[in-house]
């Protein structure tokens, strides 16, 4: 729920690069065209709808062509070190015959379905999607989405492609290599994507309220800022580059780095939990809430009660010295 | 270390003048401080990779057995279907390749603490300036215990993935029994969550099926509210719970498991022996905590009964919960400490660390607990705060997704 909704508002506020939230509609390629910052990837498919999820909110999408063959020649330009993920659905526009194939790319042993490039052109060859439930390689919930991701070699073709090994991918939270806006989480034999009520609930996703990664109080799907940085959601704001004139008192590296097992090393959130870099003022402002507060149905609103005002504002300054911002103040670290 | 060694180090943490008043006159090192850290765990890992997050200066030899770390986080989702082990199977090259740390695959025979070297299975004998301990546990013996027959699935891998295949075997109305040691043990909820689980994968698949919790402690060690009800009302009549059976021996071809209250037989058993720290804490003289854990300084996790030595993860006695998330917390405080220790400055006086489990209940809820824990400067051990610790008032869907969330972010900060 929360994902379908997060990148269809990165879209709507993106613009610039054409992104396609609807489940079967195609980009044109025109306004698909490369430019210095992208690079093609290209290849043949039976008839497919091709699309791309990408780190930074977007979601790029193309048709392979027609051409009077069964292998249908498909070009997609994505942003350069951009990481991607690559997805192929065949029937797309039947509901009831559509095959969802998750892609990994694999170089040198190593494999992914999160990839970068820095380069110009990848060709993936022919890829032998299936058209049909029947001849599925296995799909074992029937949400007609591969149970595991269909590995696509590169070693030859693309030398300036990096798989990523890095070992969570905030767009899989269960590291199965099925993107979470395919998987089908309440098992009514349809893909989260596709999907009106992911959680099954009763309640349409447009409406329902139900997650709220940032524990702000606010459901995702009303949340513009899942984050709470200040930017909405899918946003790229680049974290300050320190206040040296912050001085962080003795310990104060030890306690910060006690959030990262939860909050990402150096606050560097690999997934849906709020990252700290670049949110000094609020560190110092909401554990100072979470200290005080009654709620005790959260995890946070525990952990802020096992940290002293001084310990607080030690790592807020961390922060803050680390990244910029004021570790001080109730500003977002961002703001400026 | 040698002085000279010594004073290019401080000099090379920028702390020479600040932390003992010596010139800053730039000699070539002769030799860098080293440290080893045994055992690639949650507590080890963590440990070797903020040890050269932290500092350059030091060069830092990992040794581990194996080469791929198979994590008991998550392990028990492997029993109900929820996830295989290739997804929670991690390996060394990121430490190696972007924080430079050495690894080494091999057993670690021995550690001679005057000499200050640790010799490997290999052959190999390396020396060292600080060392590094975390092996996780060992269980204990029980008589007529054969492991490869009857798992305990407590250290993840082949042992998680035999005792899934025996579930997925199992006759409908067959018996699932379990059996908990009296604790310390790994992870305080892990066996009530594993109880779970398994008994909602029965539910769904094995009509009939009952799952027995032969427990050794007088009740549940942790989240008693959140196991209690699942028992008694999310799995009334498949989970039985009995509080005070003590395994006293096990019969592993037939499958019994004879308790201080009586014989249980099962169509599949799950034995969780006795623990105790790794044998090397053993060899090496440091099980001086009621003869199982090593007894450490909480301040730099240094052993209190050999120098330059540090423990740290399940094998250490502070009496934290041996648990991963907690593992990474006192690896911090270790790499912290240690590298004050190289420069000649004492460790930082006032660690806090924290714990955090999520415990999943059936395929898509999950519970957690939590705490944090304060040096006391009285006692001078790790105490709970009381205010921080608690459990989720109640299993959600939301708690079943966030658990992926910390765990991946978990295993980043170890691993990666
Ligand atoms: C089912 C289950 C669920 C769990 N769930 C959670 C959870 O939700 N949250 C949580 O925080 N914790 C959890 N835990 C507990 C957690 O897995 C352990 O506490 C943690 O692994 C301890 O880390 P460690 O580094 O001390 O030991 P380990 O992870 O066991 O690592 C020790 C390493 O040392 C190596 N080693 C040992 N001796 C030698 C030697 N002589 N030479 C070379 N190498 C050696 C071993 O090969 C091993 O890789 C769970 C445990 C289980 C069993």
């Amino acid at each position: 729920m929360n994902i379908k909704i997060r990148l269809a508002l990165a879209s709507m506020l993106g613009g610039m690069l054409v992104a396609c939230g609807g489940g079967g509609a195609s980009t044109s390629s025109g306004e698909n065209a490369v430019t210095a910052m992208t690079y093609s990837i290209s290849g043949s498919v039976p008839g497919t709808l091709i699309e791309a999820f990408c780190s930074n909110g977007q979601i790029y999408s193309t048709q392979s062509e027609h051409n009077g063959t069964a292998q249908h020649p498909f070009t997609l330009n994505l942003p350069r070190n951009v990481k991607c993920r690559l997805v192929m659905t065949t029937n797309e526009n039947d509901f009831a015959n559509r095959v969802v194939t998750p892609i990994r790319l694999t170089k040198n042993g190593a494999g992914s379905i999160a990839f970068t490039s820095t380069g110009s052109a990848v060709s993936l060859g022919y890829i032998d999607l299936k058209t049909n439930r029947s001849a599925m390689r296995a799909d074992a919930n029937q949400d007609g989405v591969e149970d595991s991701a269909l590995a696509v070699d590169i070693s030859l073709s693309a030398s300036d492609v990096g798989v990523d090994t890095a070992f969570a991918d905030p767009m899989d939270v269960d590291r199965d290599g099925i993107i979470d806006t395919y998987e089908d989480d309440d098992g009514d034999r349809v893909p989260n994507r596709h999907d009106d009520d992911d959680d099954g609930d009763g309640i349409p996703d447009l409406a329902d309220n139900d997650f709220d990664s940032d524990y702000d109080g606010t459901g995702d799907d009303e949340d513009s800022d899942d984050d709470n940085d200040g930017h909405y959601d899918g946003d790229s704001t680049q974290i300050g580059g320190g206040n040296s004139s912050v001085i962080v008192p003795d310990g104060g590296r030890l306690l910060a780095a006690q959030c990262f097992q939860c909050h990402g090393t150096e606050g560097r959130s690999v997934s849906r939990i709020e990252g700290l870099a670049g949110e000094a003022g609020e560190i110092a402002s909401e554990m100072r809430e979470m200290k005080y507060s009654t709620n005790l149905n959260d995890i946070m609103h525990h952990q802020a009660k096992g940290y002293t005002e001084s310990e607080i504002d030690a790592i807020a300054a961390y922060f803050a010295n680390k990244y910029g911002g004021v570790a001080g103040g109730g500003h977002d670290g961002d703001d400026d | 270390m040698n002085p000279t060694t010594r004073r290019q180090f401080l000099k090379s943490l920028g702390l020479a003048t600040l932390a003992t008043g010596f010139p800053a006159i730039v000699t070539a090192a002769t030799t860098r401080p080293h440290v080893i850290v045994i055992g690639g765990g949650f507590a080890g890992a963590t440990a070797a990779k903020y040890l050269r997050h932290w500092s350059t200066a030091v060069d830092v030899t990992l040794i581990e057995a194996n080469a791929n770390y198979n994590s008991c986080i998550l392990s028990n989702l492997v029993l109900n279907n929820q996830m295989n082990m290739s997804q929670i199977t991690f390996n060394y090259n990121v430490l190696a390749q972007k924080y430079g740390i050495r690894v080494i695959n091999d057993w670690v025979n021995g550690v001679d603490g005057n000499n200050q070297t640790v010799s490997l299975r290999g052959g190999t004998t390396l020396a060292y300036d600080r060392l590094i301990i975390a092996p996780g546990v060992q269980f204990l013996p029980v008589t007529g215990l054969d492991s490869n027959v009857i798992p305990h699935a407590w250290k993840a891998g082949v042992q998680t993935t035999l005792l899934q295949q025996q579930l997925a075997a199992m006759p409908n109305n067959g018996k699932f029994v379990m059996t908990i040691p009296a604790k310390p043990y790994r992870c305080p909820p892990g066996p009530y969550e594993r109880a779970c689980v398994v008994a909602d994968y029965l539910k769904r698949n094995k009509p009939g099926a009952t799952v027995t919790v032969l427990d050794a402690n007088a009740d549940i060690v942790a989240e008693r509210e959140t196991f209690n009800h699942a028992f008694t009302v999310t799995y009334a009549g498949i989970v039985n719970y009995v509080p005070n059976a003590v395994l006293t021996a096990v019969d592993s071809a037939r499958k019994i498991a004879h308790t201080s209250l009586g014989d249980y037989t099962a169509d599949v058993l799950n034995v969780i022996p006795p623990q105790s720290a790794g044998e090397i804490i053993h060899s090496t003289g440091l099980a001086n905590v009621g003869g199982h854990w090593a007894g450490v300084n909480p301040l730099s996790y240094e052993s209190t009964a050999v120098a330059n030595i540090h423990v740290i993860g399940d094998s250490q006695g502070t009496g934290q919960p041996k648990a991963g998330h907690i593992a990474n917390a006192e690896a911090k405080v270790c790499a912290d400490a240690i590298l004050r220790l190289l420069g000649g400055n004492p460790p930082f006086a006032a660690p806090v660390t924290n714990s955090a489990c999520y415990s999943p209940i059936s395929a898509t809820t999950a519970s957690w607990l939590t705490a944090a824990f304060a040096y006391d400067t009285v006692s001078r051990t790790m105490k709970i705060v009381p205010e921080s610790s608690g459990e989720a008032s109640a299993p959600s869907r939301q708690n079943y997704q966030r658990m992926f969330d910390w765990a991946n972010n978990l295993f980043a900060d170890t691993f990666a």
